[in-house]
C-alpha cells in the first residue's frame, strides 16, 4: 500500500512539475466550456420550457459539478498512451500489481485539479449563487461506483487498442466520442427527446456520469441509479480483468 | 587543452567550411526569488566557440567528442537548421540558412535518434516519397534504389511498415532513404546509435564504399572510437565547442602518449593489470612475483586513451 | 532535379499524400472501416447534443430546429474541410511539430516551407467522413428549411466555408508561433485553440450569450466566425449589425498577423534552435 501511494505521490508531484499554469490554463478551458451551456440553460430557462422536471439551478448544478469532476466521471489512465508508445510493458519490471500502478499513477494526477481547479470552485460558486451541496448523501458511494466503472470501462478499451495495435487512437476517438454522447456529462438525460434518456440512463456510460450528477441534483430515482451502478460494475470489472490478462502477451511483446 | 595538430591538408574543392563559428545558446536558470520568476535569469552556453575547419570533397571526417561538445550543433548549422551567432558557414559553395533549397538537394543528413521513415507505410513507400518530394530522376533512383536495397540488405523488410522494422533494420532503412537522391555530401550523428554488431558492420561497410566508389564526402559522428577509426582517416576533436584535434588516427594516438600495461595472470586465476613507462622495471617487479601463470602486453586503447583525455576536460584546473 | 515551383508541382505533391493516403486506407480493410466509423460516430456525437436540445424545445437561441441543423453541419463542414486539407502529419496541429523539435524534418526537404505545409496535411480519402457528414447535414437541413437557394447562394457558402477554415487554421498558426519559444508549455496549444475551445464552441448557437461575451467570441477568440455568425447570414438574418464580407476581412487579418508571428517564430528557432526532439506525429 505504501508503494501504491508512493507511486500516487509521484504522479501528483509530476502533475505539478511545470508548475500550476498549465493546471490554471486547463481550468480556464473547462471554465469558457461551461459558459455557453450556463447561458444555454437560461435561453430555455427563458423560453420557460419544461426541463425535464429539472430547475433552472439543478441545471445549472449539475453542469458545473459535470466539469468540475470530469476526470472521475470519465476515468482515462495512461495505459493507452503507453501501450501506443510501446511502453506499456515497463510496468511489469516494477514489484507492484500491474493494474494497481495503473491506478495509483492515475489517481496521483486527478489531485492537483482538485485541489487547483475543483475546490475552489465548489467554493466560489455557492456566492454565484450555484447551490454546491448534494441533495442526497448517496451522492458520494455513487461516485466511488462511477470511478471503479470508469476504470473498468477504460481497461476495455485499453485492451481493445492493444488488440487493434496500429489504430490506438482510433478507439481513444471512438471512446471519447461515445462517452460524450452516452454519459450524460454535457446533457442530462431529463432533457432529451424521444424518451432517449430511459433508455442511456440504463447503459455503461450513463451509470458513468448520469448517475452520480442526477443523485446530485436531487433527480432521479437513487435506488434504480444505484442498481445499475452495481451491476455494471459486477458485469464490467470481471470481464476487464479477464481481457487484461488475455492482452498480457501483447502489451509486453509489443515496442520491445 | 589538448595540442591540435593539422596533419591532413584539404584537396582541391572544398566541401565545409567554417570560419570563426561560434554558436551559443541559452540555458533557463531556476527562479530564486520573485524577480527570477517574472524574469528569468539565463546562462550562456558556447555550443561551438570559434570554429574554424574545412573538409575536402571526397573527404571522409570523424567528428568526435564527449557528449554536449557541439557535435549535433554542427550538422545542424551545416544543413541549415540553425544559424551561426557568428562566423561564417559554407556547405559545396552554399549558405546553407539562404540556399537551403538547393543545397538539400545534394546534401543527405541523418540523425541517428531521428525518424525520417513514414512509420504506418513500408520503406518502399517512404522511398518513393523521397523520389517525388527531391524531385529525383527516374534513372539516379533506380540505380541508387536498386544498389541501397543490395547493399544495406533492404529487400527482405522493403514492403514492412517501418514501425514493425527492428532498430537495426530501421537504420539500415533510414540510411537508404538518404542515399536515394545521390547526395555530394552525407552528414550523419550517430548512425550506428544502438545498433548491433552485424548491423554496424554493414553501415560501416556501406558507407566506406560509398566514400571510396563514388568520392562522396562523409562526415560522421559516433562515440564508438573503434568504428570512427575504421570509418574514417582524419579525426576532429571537439572540447566544449573549440577544436582540440584535427588530424588523422595515428597522429591521434601518438598525441594521446596511449599507456602500456602488463595483464598478469595467475595460477590461482587471479589478474593483475600492471602499468608501466620502464620496461626494466617492468621486469624487475615481474621477476619479483610469484605463481604467474601468463603475461600478456598491451597498450591502452583510443577508447581508453580518450576517456581519460575526456575526463581531464571535465576535470577543474 | 526538377527545381520548378509551379502550380504542377503543388498539385504532384498534393496527388503524392493522396496516393500515400489511399495505400494506407487500402492495406486494413478492418481499419479502414474502423477509421471511417470513428469520423461518422465523433462527428454525430459532437454535433447531437445541441440538435437534440434544439429539436426537444422547438429551436433555442432565436433559431429554428432547421437552422441549428445548418449551423451544425456548417460546422461539421468546416472541421471536415480542416480534417481533409490540413489533417494529416499534425498541418493543422503544427505547435506540436515545432514543440517536439520536428520542423527539422522539414528543413532538410528541398521544398519551401509553405509548399510543404499545403501538401503534407492532405488526406482525402481517410479524412472525408466528417465533410460528408457535414455536408449531408447542410443538405437534409436545407430541404428541412425549404430552401432552394440559388448559385449565389452557393458561391457565398462555399467563400464562407473557406474563410472558417483558413481562420481556424491561421488561428492555430498564430498561436502556434508561440511554441517557437516555449515548445514545452505550447506544444499543444494549436490542439487547445481548435478541438477544445473553437470547436466546441463553434456549436452552439451563440445567439444566447450577452453581446460583452459575444463580442470577443467574433474578434479575439473567433469561435462564432466557424459557423454561428456565416449561417445566420446565409440564413438571411446577419447579426450584429456586422458587413457580410466581415468574415473575409477578418480571416485576411489574422492571416496577415498569422504569417508575421510565425516568421518571426521562425527565425528565433534558426537562431536558438530546440534542444527538444520527441518522435511521433510527423511521419504517420
Amino acid at each position: 500500500m505504501r508503494s501504491l501511494l508512493y507511486t500516487a505521490k509521484m504522479a501528483c508531484t509530476g502533475k505539478l512539475s511545470d508548475g500550476v499554469l498549465p493546471i490554471l490554463a486547463d481550468s480556464a478551458i473547462k471554465i469558457i466550456a461551461l459558459v455557453p451551456l450556463v447561458f444555454l440553460w437560461r435561453a430555455l430557462a427563458a423560453q420557460g420550457a419544461d426541463l425535464g422536471g429539472l430547475r433552472l439551478a439543478q441545471l445549472l448544478s449539475y453542469s458545473c459539478l459535470a466539469i468540475m469532476l470530469e476526470r472521475l466521471l470519465n476515468v482515462r489512465t495512461f495505459a493507452s498512451d503507453w501501450n501506443y508508445d510501446g511502453q506499456l510493458g515497463d510496468l511489469f519490471h516494477q514489484p507492484l500489481p500491474v493494474f494497481w500502478q495503473i491506478i495509483a499513477r492515475t489517481a496521483g494526477t486527478w489531485l492537483p485539479e482538485l485541489a487547483l481547479f475543483s475546490l475552489p470552485m465548489a467554493l466560489l460558486l455557492p456566492l454565484l449563487g450555484v447551490d454546491m451541496l448534494p441533495k442526497t448523501l448517496w451522492f458520494f458511494p455513487s461516485l466511488l461506483l462511477t470511478i471503479s466503472l470508469g476504470f473498468a470501462v477504460d481497461c476495455l478499451f485499453v485492451c481493445v487498442s492493444i488488440r487493434i495495435q496500429h489504430a490506438s487512437y482510433i478507439v481513444h476517438s471512438l471512446r471519447f466520442s461515445l462517452i460524450a454522447l452516452l454519459s450524460g456529462a454535457l446533457i442530462p438525460f431529463n432533457l432529451l427527446p424521444f424518451s432517449l434518456g430511459k433508455v442511456l440512463e440504463w447503459l455503461p456510460f450513463g451509470s458513468m456520469a448520469a448517475a452520480p450528477l442526477s443523485l446530485f441534483v436531487g433527480a432521479g430515482n437513487t435506488a434504480s441509479l444505484l442498481a445499475a451502478q452495481l451491476l455494471w460494475n459486477a458485469l464490467l470489472w470481471p470481464l476487464a480483468a479477464l481481457c487484461f490478462a488475455k492482452s498480457r502477451e501483447r502489451m509486453v511483446s509489443y515496442g520491445g | 587543452m589538448f595540442t591540435t595538430v593539422q596533419t591532413v591538408t584539404p584537396k582541391a574543392g572544398t566541401a565545409i567550411e567554417l570560419r570563426a563559428v561560434s554558436k551559443h545558446f541559452y540555458q533557463r536558470q531556476p527562479a530564486k526569488s520573485l524577480a527570477d520568476w517574472l524574469s528569468p535569469k539565463r546562462r550562456q552556453i558556447p555550443a561551438l566557440d570559434d570554429v574554424s575547419f574545412s573538409v575536402a570533397r571526397g573527404e571522409f571526417l570523424a567528428y568526435a567528442g564527449p557528449n554536449g561538445a557541439g557535435k549535433s550543433t554542427t550538422i545542424k548549422l551545416l544543413s541549415g537548421m540553425l544559424t551561426p551567432t557568428t562566423g561564417e558557414v559554407t556547405v559545396l559553395g552554399l549558405s546553407p540558412l539562404k540556399e537551403r533549397i538547393p543545397l538539400m538537394r545534394r546534401v543527405g543528413v541523418l540523425f541517428g535518434n531521428r525518424r525520417e521513415l513514414w512509420s504506418d507505410h513500408p520503406v518502399s513507400a517512404s522511398f518513393r516519397w523521397k523520389r517525388e518530394v527531391w524531385g529525383v530522376p527516374k534513372a539516379v533512383f533506380d540505380e541508387m534504389e536498386s544498389l541501397v536495397l543490395e547493399l544495406l540488405d533492404i529487400r527482405p523488410f522493403y514492403q514492412t511498415l517501418a514501425r514493425e522494422l527492428s532498430l537495426g533494420q530501421r537504420m539500415r532503412a533510414e540510411l537508404g532513404m538518404m542515399l536515394l537522391h545521390r547526395p555530394e555530401l552525407i552528414l550523419l550523428d550517430e548512425p550506428t546509435l544502438g545498433l548491433d554488431v552485424l548491423a554496424k558492420r554493414q553501415i560501416i561497410a556501406f558507407l566506406k564504399e560509398l566514400n571510396e566508389r563514388d568520392q562522396t564526402t562523409i562526415l560522421v559522428t559516433s562515440h564508438d572510437m573503434d568504428d570512427l577509426e575504421e570509418m574514417a582517416r582524419r579525426i576532429l576533436l571537439l572540447s566544449n565547442g573549440k577544436v582540440a584535434f584535427d588530424g588523422d588516427f595515428s597522429a591521434l594516438r601518438g598525441a594521446l602518449k596511449l599507456g602500456k600495461k602488463a595483464l598478469v595472470r595467475f595460477r590461482n586465476q587471479s589478474l593483475r593489470e600492471i602499468p608501466y613507462d620502464d620496461i626494466g622495471a617492468l621486469l624487475q617487479e615481474l621477476s619479483a612475483l610469484e605463481g604467474v601463470a601468463e603475461i600478456e602486453f598491451a597498450q591502452n586503447s583510443l577508447e581508453e586513451g580518450l576517456a581519460d583525455l575526456f575526463s581531464s576536460w571535465k576535470a577543474p584546473s | 532535379m526538377g527545381d520548378k515551383l509551379s502550380l504542377r508541382r503543388v498539385f504532384g505533391l498534393l496527388a503524392l499524400y493522396a496516393r500515400m493516403d489511399l495505400d494506407w486506407l487500402l492495406r486494413d480493410a478492418k481499419l479502414s472501416l474502423l477509421d471511417a466509423a470513428n469520423g461518422l460516430i465523433a462527428c454525430l456525437s459532437s454535433l447531437s447534443g445541441v440538435f437534440l436540445l434544439a429539436w426537444r424545445f422547438g429551436g433555442v437561441g432565436g433559431l429554428s430546429p432547421w437552422q441549428i441543423l445548418f449551423m451544425l453541419g456548417f460546422t461539421a463542414t468546416v472541421a471536415g474541410l480542416c480534417m481533409v486539407f490540413f489533417g494529416s502529419n499534425n498541418v493543422a496541429h503544427i505547435s506540436r511539430r515545432i514543440g517536439r523539435g520536428q520542423l527539422d524534418h522539414m528543413l532538410l526537404q528541398p521544398l519551401p516551407l509553405w509548399l510543404q505545409l499545403i501538401a503534407e496535411g492532405f488526406l482525402p480519402f481517410s479524412g472525408c467522413p466528417r465533410l460528408l457528414v457535414g455536408l449531408g447535414l447542410v443538405l437534409w437541413s436545407l430541404r428541412g428549411l425549404e430552401l432552394s437557394p440559388g448559385w449565389f447562394w452557393w458561391l457565398s457558402l462555399a467563400g464562407y466555408l473557406a474563410c472558417a477554415v483558413l481562420c481556424l487554421v491561421g488561428l492555430s498558426y498564430l498561436w502556434s508561433a508561440l511554441a517557437f519559444r516555449w515548445p514545452v508549455a505550447f506544444e499543444e496549444i494549436s490542439s487547445v485553440v481548435i478541438d477544445e475551445i473553437c470547436g466546441p464552441l463553434s456549436q452552439y448557437p451563440l445567439s444566447i450569450l450577452p453581446p460583452a461575451l459575444l463580442w470577443p467570441l467574433v474578434s479575439i477568440l473567433p469561435a462564432g466566425l466557424l459557423a454561428w455568425f456565416p449561417s445566420c447570414i446565409l440564413l438571411g438574418r446577419p447579426p450584429l449589425g456586422l458587413p457580410e464580407l466581415y468574415p473575409l476581412f477578418f480571416t485576411l487579418g489574422l492571416w496577415a498577423l498569422a504569417i508575421f508571428t510565425f516568421r518571426k517564430g521562425l527565425l528565433y528557432y534558426v537562431h536558438y534552435g530546440s534542444n527538444r526532439y520527441t518522435q511521433g506525429g510527423h511521419r504517420n
